[in-house]
C-alpha cells in the first residue's frame, strides 16, 4: 500500500476534457496514447497496482486461479491477503454508490494512463475517452467503435484495444437499438424508494451489504450500463472481468458523463444531500505511483476537482433537441418516487425458468389491492399513477444477456407491447452466497405505465394479462454456453 | 431507441417550464390514503419513514424485563421460586441447588424477545413490501413467528442441558466456558456460512396457504441461521444472567456483522473473550 491522499482536489489550474471517441482519429491524439499505455500495462504484473489487471481486479476479478486463466487474465501473482481485501472486488453495483464509486475508480485509472502516456513520451494532461452510443447524431453511434474492434494494428502486431470473445456478428459489435435508450434522464430523483418500487435515477440506499433485498438496479445502472455490456459480450457481460476489456472504461466515461447530463438537466433534483450517502463510506483505489486515494461519494461531485479535474465536451441534454427525436416517455416528468407508496396489485408464481424462446407467464391481480390501488389516485379515474413491473430475484449462473419483455392479454397469440428490456449482468456473481447480494440475486423494475395504457385503449380488461420474456440475441449467445441458466423469482406489478 | 407513442395517447401538458407530452399522469398523487386503515397508515409511516418501528416496542419491553429481572423480576415470574440464579451472578454467589429447565427457559425467551426482532426488522419489511397490502401484517407475523419459533425450540432443546450443568457445575466456570466457546465460534466456518444466509431472502407466493407458507418457512430458514450464527452467544447472555452490558455489547456485535459485507472474525471473538475475562474467578 502507498501513500494515501483524498480524491478532491481543493486547487485546480486546469481540468482535463474528456472527449468523443468518435472524435478522435487515433493519431497522436488520447486514443492513440490509449492504446500504447495499455500495452504497456498489460505487461506488468498482476500484484503491481499500475497493472492492467490490477486496476481491473479492483472492480472485480475470479476467485480462483483456474477461473481466471480460463478466462483469459493473468492469474497471478497475486498481491498481499490485505491488499485484495481492501482493493479489489469493489464494484458497487445495486446501490446508490454505483456512480460515485465508479467517477473516483475512472479518474484514478485516468491518472495511471496519463503517468504512462508521459513515461512513452506522449504529451501531459490525457484524458479518458467515452463512447456515446446513444448519438441520435450518429448512425454509427451503437457499433463498437473501429479502433477496439480489429484483431490487428496498422503494423501487423496484435491491437491492445481489441479483446477476444466479444459478441461479433458480421464483423461488427451492435447494441440492439433498446440498450441505448436514456428515457432514465426523465427522472427526477437519484435516490430510488424502496417502498415505491422505484429504483430512481441512482439506485436505491444501501449499506456496503445491502441487506435481507435482492440488489435493485438503479436507473442508469440498468439502462443503458448493464445492456451494453452484455451486448458487448466477452469479458464485458461478467463484472468479475469486465474492466480488463479497453472498452469498459470508455463505456463507463459514457455513464459518468450521463450522470452529469442528467445533473445539470432541467427537472432534476441533483444528487443526495444528506450524510449517510455523502460521507457514510469511505472508499480507496491506487492512482499512479502507488498512491492509495480514498474518496467519499461527497467528493464525487464536481468533476473539476476530482483528483487532477475533468470535464466533457458535450453535457448537452439529449431531449431539449427536437431533431434528436425523444421518445415520449422521455419528455414526460417522472414523479418522484419517495411522493408515492406502491402496492403490489398482481404477481406471478414463483420460479420461472427462462429458456430461448418465448417464455410467458401468467399474472394474477388481486381484485381487493386492485380496487385500492385506483381508489387512491382520485385525480385520475381507474387509471394508476404509475405502473411498475418487478422482475424479482434473477438468479442464475454461466454467461449474461438480455431479454426483451412485452406485455399482452392471456390467451393473444400476438408479440404483445413492448415492455422494456431486462439484464443479467451481474446476475451469476449475485447468485453466489457470498456475494454482495448475499445469494438473493438481482430485481428489475421497468416503467410499464405506457404498455399498460396501450393495452387498456386496446380493449384490455384490466386483469388477464401474460409477461412474455424473449431473449435478444446477446441472450441466445450467452444460451449457446451449456453453463448458461436464468431464473426469475417471481414477477410482480406495483401501482402508485 | 423507443420513438414514442402514437399521438391520440398523449396530451400536452406544461412540464419543466416548458410543454411537453404526458401519457396519463397529470397530477401528482398528494395524500396517498390507500384503504383508510389505521394500521394501513401506521404502515406507510414505517416504509415512509424507512424505520423499523414494529420491533422496537417488543424489543424494548424485553430489555426492560431484563433490566427488571436483574432486579427481582426472576421473582416475579415465579421462575425463581427454584432459585433465581441469573441473580446470584450479579451477586458473586454461586447457583442455589434445584434450576429446572423452566429457570432457564424464562430467560432465554426475554433474551430473544429483546434481541432477535431487531435482527429481523430487514426481514419483515422484506415480506410485507412484497405481499399483497391487506395480508402485510399477517405475512410479518408469520416471518417473525417462523424466527421465534426456532429460537423457541433451540430454547427449549438447550434448557435440560443447561439446567443440568447448572446443577453440576459453578455457574462463574459455566460462564467463563461459554463466552470462550462464543469467542471461539466466531472463526467456524459453519458460522460464517450462517451469517452471510442470514441476509437470505426468496421469492414469495402472492396469496393463498402458499403465500402464508412461504413467509413462515422463510422465517423458519431465517431463525435457523441466526440460531446457528448466534446461539453460543446467547448462551453465555443466559448464563451471565443476561448481564444488560454483556447484553447490549452482544447486540452490537450482531448488529455490526450483519450489515458488513464480510465480517471479519477476530474483533468479535477478542471482545468476547475480554468478557469471559470479566467472570473468571479472582
Amino acid at each position: 500500500m502507498g501513500a494515501s491522499t483524498s480524491a478532491a482536489s481543493a486547487t485546480i489550474t486546469s481540468v482535463r476534457t474528456r472527449k468523443n471517441v468518435k472524435t478522435l482519429t487515433g493519431v497522436n491524439d488520447d486514443l492513440f496514447w490509449y492504446a500504447r499505455a495499455v500495452e504497456k500495462l498489460k505487461q506488468d504484473a498482476l500484484d503491481q497496482s499500475s497493472s492492467w489487471w490490477y486496476m481491473a481486479a479492483v472492480h472485480g476479478i475470479p476467485a480462483s486461479q483456474r477461473q481466471r486463466t480460463a478466462e483469459g487474465l493473468q492469474a497471478t501473482p497475486e498481491p498481499s491477503r490485505q491488499d485484495v481485501a481492501t482493493f479489489w472486488n469493489q464494484c458497487q453495483h445495486q446501490t446508490w454508490y454505483f456512480l460515485p464509486w465508479h467517477r473516483g475508480y475512472l479518474a484514478c485509472f485516468e491518472e495511471v494512463i496519463a503517468a504512462t502516456v508521459v513515461s512513452l513520451g506522449g504529451p501531459d494532461g490525457w484524458a479518458l475517452p467515452y463512447w456515446n452510443y446513444s448519438d441520435a447524431t450518429d448512425s454509427q453511434a451503437r457499433f463498437l467503435p473501429k479502433p477496439f474492434l480489429d484483431k490487428n494494428d496498422q503494423h501487423g502486431g496484435i491491437n491492445p484495444l481489441w479483446v477476444d470473445g466479444r459478441n461479433v456478428a458480421n464483423g461488427q459489435v451492435e447494441l440492439d437499438v433498446n440498450t441505448v435508450n436514456l428515457d432514465v434522464l426523465t427522472e427526477t430523483d437519484y435516490e430510488g424508494s424502496a417502498a415505491s418500487g422505484d429504483p430512481g435515477f441512482g439506485g436505491l440506499s444501501t449499506g456496503f451489504h445491502h441487506g435481507d433485498t435482492p440488489g435493485v438496479n438503479g436507473g442508469l445502472e440498468d439502462t443503458p450500463h448493464n445492456h451494453v455490456h452484455v451486448d458487448v459480450g466477452g469479458w464485458m457481460g461478467d463484472p468479475d472481468t469486465a474492466a480488463a476489456d479497453p472498452i469498459f472504461w470508455l463505456h463507463h466515461a459514457n455513464i459518468d458523463r450521463l450522470w452529469e447530463v442528467w445533473v445539470n438537466r432541467p427537472g432534476s433534483t441533483g444528487n443526495p444531500t444528506g450524510a449517510n450517502w455523502r460521507t457514510g463510506i469511505t472508499f480507496q483505489v491506487h492512482g499512479a505511483n502507488n498512491r492509495v486515494v480514498s474518496f467519499t461519494p461527497g467528493d464525487m461531485l464536481d468533476t473539476s476537482k476530482v483528483l487532477h479535474g475533468y470535464r466533457y465536451d458535450d453535457i448537452s441534454d439529449p431531449f431539449a433537441q427536437p431533431a434528436a427525436g425523444p421518445s415520449i416517455a422521455a419528455m414526460t416528468p417522472a414523479p418522484s418516487p419517495a411522493a408515492a407508496h406502491a402496492s403490489m396489485v398482481a404477481f406471478s408464481q414463483p420460479n420461472i425458468p427462462i429458456t430461448l424462446g418465448e417464455n410467458a407467464t401468467p399474472i394474477k391481480f388481486d381484485p381487493q389491492a386492485h380496487a385500492t390501488a385506483m381508489a387512491a389516485v382520485p385525480s385520475v379515474p381507474g387509471r394508476p399513477h404509475r405502473v411498475m413491473l418487478h422482475v424479482e430475484h434473477m438468479t442464475g449462473a454461466g454467461r449474461s444477456g438480455s431479454y426483451q419483455v412485452f406485455l399482452r392479454r392471456r390467451g393473444e397469440t400476438g408479440q404483445g407491447v413492448f415492455a422494456g428490456m431486462i439484464s443479467t449482468f451481474g446476475v451469476a456473481k449475485a447468485t453466489q452466497p457470498d456475494s454482495h447480494a448475499g445469494g438473493n440475486g438481482i430485481t428489475s423494475v421497468l416503467n410499464i405505465t405506457r404498455p399498460i395504457e396501450l393495452l387498456r385503449r386496446d380493449g384490455w380488461n384490466g386483469q388477464d394479462l401474460e409477461v412474455t420474456i424473449r431473449p435478444t440475441r446477446s441472450a441466445e449467445i450467452a444460451h449457446a454456453h451449456p453453463e448458461t441458466r436464468l431464473n426469475i423469482g417471481r414477477l410482480s406489478i406495483y401501482y402508485s | 431507441m423507443r420513438t414514442g407513442a402514437p399521438s391520440w395517447l398523449t396530451r400536452t401538458v406544461p412540464c419543466h417550464g416548458g410543454e411537453a407530452q404526458s401519457l396519463i399522469m397529470t397530477k401528482q398523487v398528494s395524500s396517498p390514503d390507500r384503504d383508510g386503515g389505521a394500521l394501513t397508515r401506521l404502515f406507510d409511516a414505517w416504509v415512509g419513514a424507512d424505520a423499523a418501528w414494529f420491533v422496537v416496542p417488543l424489543a424494548g419491553c424485553a430489555w426492560m424485563a431484563m433490566g427488571w429481572d436483574a432486579s427481582g423480576l426472576a421473582s416475579a415470574l415465579g421462575s425463581a421460586r427454584e432459585g433465581a440464579w441469573p441473580l446470584c451472578l450479579a451477586a458473586g454467589t454461586d447457583a442455589p441447588k434445584g434450576i429446572v429447565p423452566w429457570t432457564v427457559l424464562v430467560p432465554w425467551v426475554l433474551m430473544v424477545t429483546a434481541m432477535v426482532p431487531p435482527m429481523s426488522a430487514g426481514l419483515l419489511r422484506y415480506v410485507a413490501l412484497r405481499s399483497l397490502r391487506a395480508r402485510r401484517y399477517r405475512a410479518m407475523t408469520l416471518s417473525l413467528g417462523g424466527v421465534l419459533g426456532v429460537w423457541l425450540a433451540g430454547g427449549m432443546a438447550a434448557a435440560p442441558v443447561i439446567a443440568a450443568l447448572l446443577a453440576a457445575w459453578p455457574i462463574q466456570a459455566l460462564c467463563v466456558a461459554a463466552y470462550f466457546l462464543a469467542a471461539a465460534w466466531q472463526f467456524a466456518p459453519l458460522r460464517r456460512r450462517a451469517v452471510r444466509r442470514c441476509h437470505r431472502v426468496r421469492p414469495l407466493a402472492g396469496d393463498g396457504w402458499a403465500a402464508d407458507r412461504d413467509c413462515f418457512v422463510l422465517g423458519v430458514a431465517r431463525g435457523g441461521d441466526c440460531l446457528l450464527a448466534c446461539g453460543p452467544m446467547m448462551l453465555a447472555g443466559v448464563l451471565s444472567g443476561h448481564a444488560l452490558l454483556g447484553m447490549a455489547v452482544m447486540a452490537v456485535i450482531a448488529q455490526a456483522e450483519r450489515w458488513a459485507r464480510d465480517p471479519a472474525p477476530g474483533p468479535a471473538a477478542v471482545i468476547l473473550a475480554c468478557l469471559a475475562v470479566v467472570y473468571l474467578p479472582v
